[in-house]
């Protein structure tokens, strides 16, 4: 909504019942007035903003609340750490664990202020830390901070700093009006009203590991030492359901896989806790609204939980309505989070009916098929991600982790097969190529994360990524950029086995239908123009290959 | 600068410095109009970012206290090519 449109609709509206809030943010919240009363008035309401005056807000947040006024607050990162605020410069030196101590108070303050609706700007900061590094990973854990705290994440190209610098105020003109739409949209959703349903994710959720790659046996859920957080989740999630909440599961994995370790009678929670366990390749928003509407509920009555910022933005963006939630990275974040938890899903007076309601949803939802519609378009959130792809190559010196990607990987695998460096050094003395590509981003270094072999034929007989940077475009840009290496590969060894759907869907997409296993033939030229969208996504390296 | 976007540069000013449907505002500075204190000023600099998806630096912001500077502000983004 752009200024003369906020315009015209305030002079169109005709009045409507009051929707009264307090609006707290680091900077200026005037100049957004217009655009809070339009986009309220939208909605028929006629909106009385209270601003916070100009850089009061840490002392707001020290005031008791007033039970009578809703209270919007736009975080940004310098609410949770003073010294990344532009308007002070740079500081001489910091101090990283006073930095984040600071940030747990301010999330203190405001888990005190449970009727609160949170919007968090991750705008970004200046260079506080002297590791480049070390900036990203603060930024992570603010915002994953502020995600705990079930907090509405806005794109971080809402910030400019050229309004925040001459106004104050930290939204520039672009994006005023759809900030003011979220604003409003939090302050019109019915508070207090206890979820029902929660969604969480399973791996490094509801236990430590990766179930494809690490099986059973390698993944840890018990009270001892990886598995300790995770079995504090499951015990929290097992006294919630005993409540009446409703659990479900949705996970990138196969149906049945993702069940075992339910099924073991080793973990804290049974399959039977559950209303249903869903494994799909496909969005994570589109499992969520399908098991809403088979549930009969409303989107506004789930609370989502994953550890994946990406897995969340999908959910926040496609269903805003979703509470979503970040599963702690640290232990220290433990607390915090369990707390948020237990707020949102308190029930006060437990009926027999809560106790019996899982089993009767189970009934319902028997025999429900995942959904395959799309999810949100990420493209702006991958972009905002500034993402660096460093490509190596890896046919001499060390190819130590891209032979141990290739044998540990099942989801993202060309074809299942398991090298041994002996056989990867002869295919590479004879001409081959190996390729490996790490990933890092504004969250953080993501690691080695892909290995790509290539026979001196030019057919491709590995191609493996890490599950953990699904949905981020990575396998669609290295290809496009392989595609476009004078002598591209001419065609991958395909086989499909138990595990490998995300590779088939993968290799469908970018070299047509597949007709069994076998060689399937690739366009270099076409994947390398279909895909270049996502090659531009990442800001590409590939130092030893430039010598 | 197209006559629809001098239109709406004028439109943008009507309607932040709260001045009337036909007031002639191509000569208006800041130190004539009343309206235009601070925060008038920054509703009008998102104003004009919001509506020609322009993003304007602080300095620039600063120095923009007329009618004709801004038109001339954004004459020249739009020779090159900052203005889509």
């Amino acid at each position: 909504m752009n200024f003369l449109e906020a315009r015209r609709v305030l002079d169109a509206f005709r009045g409507g019942e009051a929707l009264s809030f307090a609006l707290g943010l680091s900077g200026t919240g005037e100049p957004f007035e217009v655009y809070l009363r339009a986009a309220a008035a939208k909605r028929g309401r006629a909106a009385e903003v209270r601003f916070l005056p100009f850089n009061t807000l840490a002392q707001a947040l020290r005031q008791p609340p007033d039970p009578a006024v809703v209270e919007v607050f736009l975080l940004l990162p310098w609410d949770f750490v003073p010294e990344a605020d532009w308007r002070s410069g740079v500081a001489p030196t910091v101090d990283e664990r006073q930095l984040r101590s600071q940030g747990m108070e301010t999330a203190g303050l405001l888990t005190r202020r449970p009727a609160a609706r949170l919007l968090y700007l991750p705008a970004p900061m200046p260079p506080l830390c002297r590791e480049p590094a070390g900036g990203a990973a603060l930024a992570r854990w603010i915002e994953s901070l502020a995600i705990g705290l079930g907090a509405r994440l806005l794109p971080a190209e809402a910030f400019t700093l050229g309004s925040y610098f001459s106004s104050g105020c930290p939204i520039g003109g672009a994006w005023i009006g759809r900030v003011a739409e979220a604003v409003v949209e939090a302050v019109v959703e019915r508070p207090g009203e206890p979820k029902k349903v929660l969604i969480t994710d399973l791996d490094n959720v509801v236990w430590n590991g990766l179930l494809v790659d690490d099986g059973l046996d390698g993944i840890a859920f018990e009270p001892t030492g990886r598995g300790y957080r995770h079995f504090v989740y499951q015990s929290l999630l097992r006294r919630l359901r005993g409540e009446g909440t409703l659990l479900a599961a949705v996970s990138r994995n196969d149906h049945d896989v993702v069940a075992a370790p339910f099924r073991s009678s080793r973990m804290v929670l049974r399959e039977e806790d559950f209303v249903a366990i869903i494994g799909s390749y496909h969005a994570k928003s589109a499992q969520i609204r399908e098991l809403a509407r088979q549930l009969n509920l409303g989107l506004d009555a789930c609370v989502f939980v994953d550890d994946n910022p990406v897995e969340l933005a999908e959910v926040s963006l496609q269903l805003p309505e979703v509470r979503c939630l970040a599963f702690p990275a640290h232990d220290d974040e433990l607390p915090g989070f369990l707390d948020s938890l237990a707020t949102l899903f308190a029930h006060h007076d437990i009926t027999a009916e809560d106790r019996e309601r899982t089993e009767m949803y189970r009934r319902r939802l028997a025999g429900m098929v995942p959904s395959d519609f799309e999810g949100a378009d990420l493209t702006r959130f991958l972009e905002d991600l500034k993402m660096t792809l460093t490509i190596h190559d890896r046919s001499r010196g060390d190819w130590t982790r891209a032979v141990q990607l290739i044998n540990k990987t099942n989801q993202f695998n060309l074809n299942g097969r398991r090298v041994t460096e002996a056989e990867v050094g002869a295919m590479l003395d004879a001409g081959g190529r190996l390729f490996g590509a790490a990933l890092a981003d504004r969250t953080g270094d993501q690691g080695e994360i892909l290995a790509c072999l290539v026979a001196p034929d030019g057919t491709m007989q590995s191609f493996v990524m890490s599950c953990r940077v699904f949905q981020r475009r990575v396998e669609y840009a290295f290809l496009a950029w392989l595609a476009a290496q004078p002598s591209p590969p001419t065609a991958l060894q395909w086989a499909s086995t138990s595990r490998n759907a995300p590779f088939q869907r993968f290799l469908a997409e970018v070299a047509g239908p597949l007709d069994g296993n076998g060689l399937v033939r690739l366009d270099a030229a076409a994947v390398a123009a279909r895909h270049a969208s996502d090659l531009a996504l990442f800001a590409v390296s590939d130092p030893a290959l430039s010598r | 600068m197209t006559e629809d976007a001098e239109a709406k540069l004028q439109a943008i000013f009507r309607a932040a410095l709260e001045l009337p449907p036909h007031a002639n505002v191509t000569r208006a500075g800041q130190r004539e109009v009343a309206s235009w204190d601070s925060l008038a000023h920054a509703m009008l600099m998102l104003a004009i970012e919001s509506e020609f998806g322009v993003a304007i630096d602080a300095a620039d912001q600063i120095r923009l206290t007329s009618y004709p500077a801004i038109r001339d502000y954004l004459e020249e983004r739009v020779a090159r090519g900052a203005v889509p």
